[in-house]
């Protein structure tokens, strides 16, 4: 498979979205977005994940037969969160605090084993850190969509707590949309995650329809 | 004639057609040589084994390094946690020593092992603190209770728990003062009646929405007392 670069980023973060095309990923899509924040960082750590493990895969993909292909796959993406998840305790300990209960959760996120079966297990390395990069990106600005979605509507806020995740530098951009009593809380527990992905979903097509592209029906290639 | 003298090798793959040709089974890119004798290990299973076994091996020695480096810096992490969570219930004008080395292992009411930790000034035990736990609305809620050496509480604040967004997590400090209003009390005062939400006849406030949350609360910094006045001597005790 030879993909130009431009088509990689585009379809990394727009025409083949992990969350909005291909409806991959939907658990931390929906469980880790009940703010901005949360899912910028749970994005940020994915995106770090699958650029590592497609770049590894890519790397081993004439090593890697068709018969142990998923367990090898499983291995290394396991590996890469087990690494992330140490390093971030030990050196970035406030971003662990807020992130660590969710990283674990990222082995059993399908979009990344998906990349590697799709795109890594046949492309070259550099091609496949890309597309890892790139589709990560994708899904980081999905939840980071959604969660600002959710958080408006249910506590009122924008990107409250960022301050935590990114340093003290980014107060600036924690909002108040609502006055604290008007946020709706069905919209910051799991059916307001269902709501908002879904609508989102609705969004990205018909943006699509009107600019005339082919409506990409969960294009997961091969992989469930 | 069906199915005799015909050697079937992936018998599940479909019918066996009686031919007199030996059925090629379709394994997946490997058109080699069908065995004609069942059970021999293929040196291509071989093969996968040592592949998948390889890249384990490969990733644990990684991951085992990796451990390695971060365990050190992941244990002092730790520790600074616990100090943080420890004073903001055990002021700094009490204490000339680091309560988190200053611990001791004991079982409360409910059999469950807390860590002890105890507060000295020039050697006398000044203020102990411990973890102690409520059952909320969604599950265990876990929380550090500070008390001073005379029996009155020093502060509570939360540790963990499950509590719905925007109603039952009032009870961390960062959401709201309500657990801050614990400081100085004792289990005399108020009296033992009245350590219970406004709702139960008790003096603490509930939140509109949620009554079972503080009173999780109440019931766990009640049991916390209780816990300091049967171990009081053992607690306050310098060793």
């Amino acid at each position: 498979m030879t993909s130009s670069y431009k088509t990689i980023v585009k379809d990394g973060l727009w025409d083949n979205n992990g969350v909005f095309s291909m409806l991959l990923g939907m658990c931390p899509a929906m469980a880790m977005t009940t703010s901005a924040t949360n899912g910028f960082g749970m994005g940020l750590a994915t995106a770090a994940v699958m650029a590592a493990s497609s770049f590894l895969v890519a790397v081993f993909r004439k090593r890697i037969t068709q018969e142990v292909r998923i367990p090898v796959y499983i291995l290394i993406v396991a590996a890469m969160v087990t690494l992330v998840d140490l390093a971030m305790n030990a050196w970035m300990h406030e971003l662990y605090k807020v992130l660590g209960l969710f990283i674990p959760l990222i082995v059993s996120n399908c979009l990344p084993l998906a990349r590697l079966e799709a795109f890594a297990a046949k492309s070259p390395a550099l091609p496949s850190l890309a597309d890892g990069l790139f589709m990560g990106i994708g899904f980081t600005i999905a939840l980071t969509a959604i969660g600002a979605v959710r958080e408006i509507l249910g506590s009122g806020t924008l990107f409250a707590d960022a301050s935590l995740l990114l340093g003290p530098a980014f107060k600036a951009i924690e909002l108040r949309i609502l006055p604290a009593d008007m946020g709706v809380l069905m919209m910051i527990l799991p059916p307001g995650g269902f709501l908002v992905t879904g609508l989102l979903v609705v969004v990205k097509r018909l943006l699509d329809l009107r600019a005339g592209k082919e409506i990409q029906m969960g294009g997961a290639h091969s992989v469930a | 004639m069906h199915g005799f003298g015909v050697r079937c090798n992936m018998g599940w793959h479909g019918n066996c057609e009686a031919s007199g040709k030996r059925i090629i089974p379709q394994i997946m890119d490997s058109p080699q040589t069908i065995p004609t004798e069942p059970v021999a290990i293929q040196p291509r299973t071989l093969m996968h084994g040592v592949i998948l076994g390889s890249f384990c091996l490969g990733f644990g020695l990684i991951l085992a390094v990796t451990d390695r480096l971060t365990i050190a810096d992941i244990g002092a992490r730790a520790v600074e946690d616990r100090q943080s969570s420890l004073s903001q219930v055990i002021p700094d004008n009490i204490r000339d020593n680091n309560p988190v080395t200053d611990s001791v292992v004991m079982k409360n009411a409910q059999n469950r092992e807390i860590t002890v930790y105890r507060a000295r000034k020039n050697g006398r035990v000044t203020g102990v603190a411990y973890e102690i736990y409520g059952t909320g609305y969604a599950g265990e809620i876990k929380l550090m209770m500070g008390i001073a050496a005379d029996g009155k509480l020093l502060g509570v604040r939360v540790l963990a728990h499950k509590e719905t967004p925007g109603l039952g997590d009032k009870i961390e400090e960062k959401k709201g003062d309500w657990i801050l209003r614990f400081s100085g009390l004792s289990l005399g005062d108020p009296p033992a009646e009245r350590w219970k939400v406004k709702k139960d006849g008790g003096q603490f406030d509930q939140f509109a929405g949620a009554t079972i949350t503080p009173r999780g609360v109440l019931v766990a910094i009640r049991s916390g007392l209780d816990f300091f006045a049967a171990n009081k001597a053992t607690l306050t005790e310098a060793k």
